[in-house]
């Protein structure tokens, strides 16, 4: 098991490192970057700003640039005389920038025709491979502190729904099964696509002016009660707060997992094994507890890496509406203030808990599914 | 079938093949002829699309008014009043108008970026079941890294830099939305690569060309319906989810999602500006699904009474 | 199977096990005073070190924590001497008004009992002079030549120049704990920003409320200062302060009706008539303040193709050619002349709209008599631009250019105005106004663009039209305009000059008026009268409106009583009694 479980760990890599080349990618094509935002102020003065273009790489080829972000550049352009200045760099960029003007122009030497040359200071990025996502252009401190501070806000949230999605879903889909046909076979299946239907913010407002502006049953958002106290009491004591913003978020999950739940059961139900064990004359409870419940999961648990994805794409949007403190709420604000840390920090995050999801997935599949091994 | 018959007796085995087919396809519509829910939302979709085809018409020769000329002193006419059917919006522009607009561009949205997402999805799906190899290996890196990435996170990370519209989204939306589609398809191809009657018509001297599209194709046209449908809802909800996050398609240019985000704003003042867009975005993305529902079960075999 | 059952059955006595160890959470009360809580509608404070704070939200709890240097009287909405809860009592001007003497209060004290001193003023100072801090704090750095500690509660502080507005450039000057920075920060001003310190300080005072404590994306917490000394009622009344995020407009009306927040700072447009109609039912406190905002249109005079700085190394100004259709000041003017106030009014900004014509309020002391916003004229309007040379010749409604200064021949009277997308009103004001001036021949096309990108396209001087808001200073500050109308400020990418306005009378009536001797505050009026009329004739930016802030409150909050200078100026009285 563990060789198989090591075996997808390294399967994992090359995706991993296709993320980071995505989102930088991608990020590289917005325009001006992060400078943009740093330049907005009248006190930056052209030639401060070209420097600082000079000091961070931003003239440097992109490939290099992806390699700074990726593994930082304290290894590319250091300081041998402890001078405060690089004295030396790696063959690919150079540890020494053209003096400017005030313009942010270079300046040419009159005799020779050359840019007159000045040393930079010494790389002292570490690069997100070492932990060094650089530090958010709005909270000004480090994007991987910003992110490990509404962590357990999502996990909260997350785990809660996932949870919540899976047992409903999978009850309702063993139910709808068993009872197929019947009432409520029917009514869950259409009550899941309606619920389908609804923009999840419509709903997650619409719950929030029944339940609880209306009906004043449950709290309107937020995490836990607000008082003076300096942090929420355990989650336990406020499951109240979590109870809305679960139902629409697992409600996707829910939809999901039923009806693929009623259709495993289904076809599960029809195979060959389960007809002899009805002629050997089994109770037809325990044939379908069983027999179809258990293989009936088989496929189910390959939904647990899509299911992540698609919860933290929800995420984003049922925090804004519940006030939650996490992740998602942060990303969505990041891109209107440039703050390119941020948005990179949180859509690898995001990508890794999915891969974290898949992995999970045929974990759980490899160790339901007796056909497959692991050697 | 008597008269298909004739026609395709040149290659017996290849007829008796789509012979199959055929037949599976009309037992599948003789089903869904009997499945009234889906006729219903078949006939639902359909009325909408042509609404929405007919808009500039509706609005220009039968309404006459202009979806984006604001009348000020009309402002939260409520529906049913002053020829205002379903009432007027914040700036006195005329609902049922933007609504009719609005549904043009959230369908064609969810219709194009589907479709363009099929096709890409389609023809990668096809190469990699087929030629297998580097390229279904690279093939399936790129998919498995980009589809690792919440989709919604990927369209905030576009929003740095893309102002949305219409055209950009359907961009976006067929460009990263394709990897459901790749998989499913390759996933066909490699299956029927190894079915009997494709071997033989390989045997027979068939093209890779002629055999993906008189034999491989016919047998898809169930699952790309099917995912058509589900990925036009999708991309209808993602329309709007994106317009409450603030990077959906920006006015004046009306779409469901956001004549609905706007008027969230407005809740207490006009709550028909909130209930009609959301009502059409429920019942456009229910009748989608529904359909897509229909489609799946007609061509289900385990499903045929 | 069994193994199973067992895990079940232990299930709900682990729950009760968590629910019991969480049981003492629960028995948490709020004291007397109350607590007040108040939304954030936005996102985290980013900083509670004054030094380097750069956002409204962060400056907004700095306020309730830290003393003011010089301090603005609610009352009078001017720098005072000896206001509430700042530091200096008085200040003397020498003679050549270079020097300022600024005597200290001796009553102040931080949280833990220290008191509070010149030599805190002075590490502020030190900080912020050495250029190195990430704050922009420029105005200080150009201004201040040198200070001087005369003693623990004296300070003076000499400028490079006399000029009139030398109070209100030391506004951000804010007192610090100097033994508690000294310590934590020494003197890497430049490493300031990570320092964990920022988002934890312990020591506070001088102000209603000392720290508590910060949750990230929830709440920033304050508890009253025992020690503050100007409290109204001889002490503070509320027992804390909770600055609470909120992040959707409709939530944060629901909760403030649900009574789970004391008051909102600003009643969404979409709910102003019924916080206020439920106001005249007893059912809320309610107050209207003029808005601190101003909406402009800033249209660009110079060829949006080729950006240029407004004056070359010398200070000589630099051709930058013209905008071929704002580059007229009479297009600008029917502009104006075109904008129906009233309609945009009802329809944008549901009638609570002010017109304006610069941006001092009538209540400013620079406000002059005669300075009144363009009358609605279409007629006058269409005048202009058939004299500018636009003219409908091909009676496609839309006119073109026959014999006018910039434009080629034919070209068509378009232009593009972009705004930030989001903002409901902006959409519906851009809305009407595209209506209204299409009506006039012209052909604008409206963009709603997300702001970063708007704010790229600002400063780059790329654009035709951009309509933004203007914050205001409080108390306003005439000389504003300065870093918005004068050609120094014309930097592309950096200055807010970005319409590329330069008017030689304009600039000198703003130089003078800065700095002419005396300060005699009638013969600036009229400069700034002047200034403003100029601005209002030549129309580089449409001034487009002001308008009023609803405030409200639940009706248990004792002594709310909000002003123009401030709506919590008075905020350590408040009494929040159970509802």
């Amino acid at each position: 098991m563990s060789k198989y479980i090591i075996r997808r760990l390294l399967q994992a890599i090359p995706t991993v490192f296709g993320i980071t080349l995505l989102v930088f990618f991608l990020i590289s094509l917005a325009p001006g970057g992060p400078i943009e935002v740093l330049a907005f102020n009248n006190r930056m003065k052209p030639r401060e700003r070209e420097e600082l273009k000079y000091i961070l790489g931003y003239n440097d080829p992109l490939l290099v640039q992806y390699l700074r972000w990726l593994a930082g550049d304290d290894w590319m352009r250091w300081d041998e005389d402890d001078d405060g200045l690089a004295d030396a760099s790696v063959f690919f960029i150079d540890h020494y920038a053209p003096e400017l003007d005030e313009h942010g122009k270079p300046i040419f030497d009159e005799g020779s025709g050359e840019a007159v040359l000045r040393q930079l200071p010494p790389g002292n990025k570490l690069g997100i491979l070492r932990g060094d996502w650089g530090n958010s252009v709005y909270y000004k401190r480090a994007a991987l502190d910003v992110l490990v501070e509404r962590l357990p806000a999502t996990l909260e949230l997350g785990v809660t729904s996932l949870v919540t999605g899976f047992v409903i879903g999978i009850a309702v889909g063993i139910i709808a099964a068993v009872y197929h046909s019947g009432v409520f076979d029917q009514v869950s299946r259409v009550g899941a696509v309606i619920v389908d239907s609804v923009p999840s913010f419509g709903l997650g407002l619409m719950f929030l002016l029944v339940f609880a502006a209306q009906l004043n049953l449950l709290p309107l958002g937020g995490r836990c009660k607000t008082t003076l106290d300096d942090s929420c009491p355990p989650v336990t004591s406020r499951l109240e707060y979590l109870i809305l913003p679960t139902i629409v978020l697992a409600a996707g999950g829910v939809s999901g997992y039923s009806r693929y739940m009623r259709a495993s059961m289904l076809d599960v139900v029809s195979q060959d094994y389960i007809r002899t064990a009805r002629a050997k004359g089994l109770q037809e409870r325990l044939i379908w507890l069983r027999h179809g419940v258990r293989n009936a999961f088989i496929p189910i648990a390959t939904f647990l890496g899509p299911s992540l994805t698609f919860l933290l794409s929800g995420a984003a949007i049922t925090e804004q509406v519940y006030s939650w403190p996490g992740v998602g709420r942060l990303l969505v604000q990041a891109p209107g203030r440039r703050d390119y840390p941020i948005v990179m920090i949180v859509v690898v995050y995001g990508a890794l808990a999915s891969i974290l999801g898949y992995l999970l997935s045929d974990v759980f599949y490899a160790l339901l599914d007796p056909r497959i091994r692991f050697d | 079938m008597f008269l298909f018959k004739r026609n395709s007796s040149k290659k017996k085995k290849a007829a008796a093949e789509q012979l199959v087919s055929l037949s599976l396809t009309q037992k599948a519509l003789r089903s869904i002829w009997r499945d009234k829910l889906t006729l219903l939302a078949l006939a639902y979709l359909v009325g909408i699309t042509i609404i929405a085809l007919l808009a500039p018409f509706i609005t220009n020769n039968i309404m006459q008014v202009d979806p984006n000329e604001p009348i000020t002193a009309n402002k939260f006419t409520p529906p049913l009043t002053d020829g205002y059917i379903l009432g007027a919006d914040d700036i006195g522009r005329d609902q049922l108008a933007r609504l009719l607009h609005a549904s043009g561009v959230s369908m064609g949205i969810g219709f194009f970026g589907t479709l363009l997402a099929l096709c890409i999805g389609v023809v990668l799906g096809m190469i990699a079941g087929f030629r297998g190899g580097y390229i279904d290996d690279a093939l399936n890196w790129f998919v498995t890294t980009l589809d690792s990435v919440p989709f919604l996170f990927l369209l905030i990370i576009m929003a740095s830099f893309i102002s949305f519209n219409s055209t950009t989204l359907i961009l976006v939306f067929g460009l990263f939305g394709w990897f459901g589609i790749y998989r499913l398809i390759r996933g066909q191809a490699i299956s029927l690569r190894h079915r009997e009657y494709i071997t033989a018509a390989s045997a027979l001297g068939a093209g890779t060309g002629r055999i993906i599209f008189s034999h491989i194709l016919p047998n898809l046209v169930s699952i790309t319906a099917i995912v058509l449908m589900r990925g036009i809802a999708g991309l209808i909800l993602a329309e709007s989810g994106l317009s409450f996050l603030g990077y959906g398609v920006q006015p004046p240019q009306a779409t469901w999602g956001n004549m609905l985000t706007k008027s969230l704003q407005f809740m207490r003042l006009g709550e028909h500006l909130i209930i009609f867009p959301l009502f059409m975005i429920s019942l456009t993305v229910l009748c989608f699904y529904i359909v897509g529902d229909g489609i799946r079960d007609a061509f289900d075999p385990t499903l045929q009474r | 199977m069994r193994r199973a059952r067992r895990f079940i059955m232990f299930c709900p006595l682990l729950v009760l096990a968590l629910l019991f160890m969480s049981l003492p959470a629960l028995s948490q009360d709020m004291a007397s005073g109350g607590a007040i809580i108040e939304p954030n509608f936005g996102d985290d404070p980013t900083t509670f070190n004054p030094i380097i704070s750069n956002d409204g939200t962060s400056n907004t709890v700095i306020a309730r924590i830290y003393p003011d240097f010089v301090g603005v009287d609610s009352e009078t909405v001017r720098y005072m001497p000896g206001a509430k809860g700042a530091l200096v009592s008085d200040w003397d001007i020498s003679e050549d008004g270079m020097t300022y003497t600024f005597h200290l209060r001796d009553d102040m004290v931080w949280s833990d009992g220290v008191p509070i001193t010149a030599v805190d003023v002075a590490w502020f100072l030190d900080a912020v002079l050495s250029g190195e801090t990430s704050s922009p704090r420029q105005e200080l750095i150009d201004r201040i030549e040198s200070y001087e500690i005369i003693d623990d509660h004296t300070l003076s502080i000499t400028f490079d120049e006399a000029n009139c507005t030398l109070i209100s450039t030391l506004a951000p000057v804010t007192p610090v704990p100097a033994h508690i920075f000294e310590e934590v920060y020494g003197d890497d001003y430049a490493g300031m920003d990570e320092n964990e310190y920022n988002l934890n300080p312990t020591v506070t005072g001088g102000e209603a409320f000392s720290f508590a404590n910060f949750r990230p994306g929830e709440q920033t917490t304050l508890l009253a200062n025992p020690d503050f000394a100007d409290a109204e009622m001889g002490a503070v009344i509320p027992e804390g302060w909770v600055y609470k995020v909120v992040t959707d407009q409709v939530v944060q009306m629901e909760q403030f009706f649900a009574g789970e927040l004391t008051w909102v700072a600003s009643v969404p447009q979409g709910y102003r008539d019924e916080v206020k109609e439920r106001g005249a039912a007893g059912e809320f406190q309610t107050y209207e303040t003029p808005a601190g905002t101003i909406r402009f249109l800033s249209l660009n005079t110079a060829d949006p193709t080729n950006p240029q700085d407004g004056l070359d190394e010398d200070g000589n100004p630099i051709d930058q050619g013209h905008h071929p259709i704002l580059g007229d000041a009479r297009v600008r003017q029917a502009l104006n002349y075109g904008m129906n106030f009233d309609e945009v009014n009802e329809g944008a900004f549901f009638g609570t709209g002010i017109p304006v014509a610069s941006h001092v309020r009538p209540t400013d002391w620079s406000f002059p008599a005669g300075l009144e916003p363009y009358p609605f004229d279409a007629d006058k309007a269409m005048q202009l631009l058939d004299e500018a040379g636009f003219t409908d010749s091909d009676g496609d409604g839309v006119r073109e250019c026959n014999g006018c200064m910039y434009a080629e021949e034919g070209a068509p009277l378009a232009f593009t105005a972009k705004t930030n997308a989001g903002n409901t009103s902006q959409e519906a004001l851009y809305t009407i106004l595209q209506d209204q001036w299409n009506e006039l021949g012209f052909d604008v096309a409206v963009e709603f663009v997300e702001f970063g990108t708007l704010v790229s396209e600002f400063t780059a001087q790329t654009y035709d039209a951009i309509g933004v808001f203007w914050g205001l200073a409080t108390p306003a500050d005439p000389n504003g305009i300065a870093s918005i109308f004068l050609p120094e400020a014309d930097v592309v990418g950096a200055g807010y000059n970005t319409q590329s306005f330069n008017n030689p009378r304009l600039n000198e009536l703003i130089a003078e008026a800065r700095t002419i001797p005396g300060c005699d505050v009638e013969v600036r009026k009229e400069m700034y009268g002047e200034a403003y009329q100029i601005l209002r004739d030549e129309s580089p930016w449409i001034w487009i409106s002001t308008g009023d802030v609803l405030l409200t409150a639940q009706t248990n909050v004792e002594n709310w009583a909000p002003r123009a200078g401030g709506s919590r100026w008075n905020i350590d009285a408040w009494m929040v009694s159970e509802m």
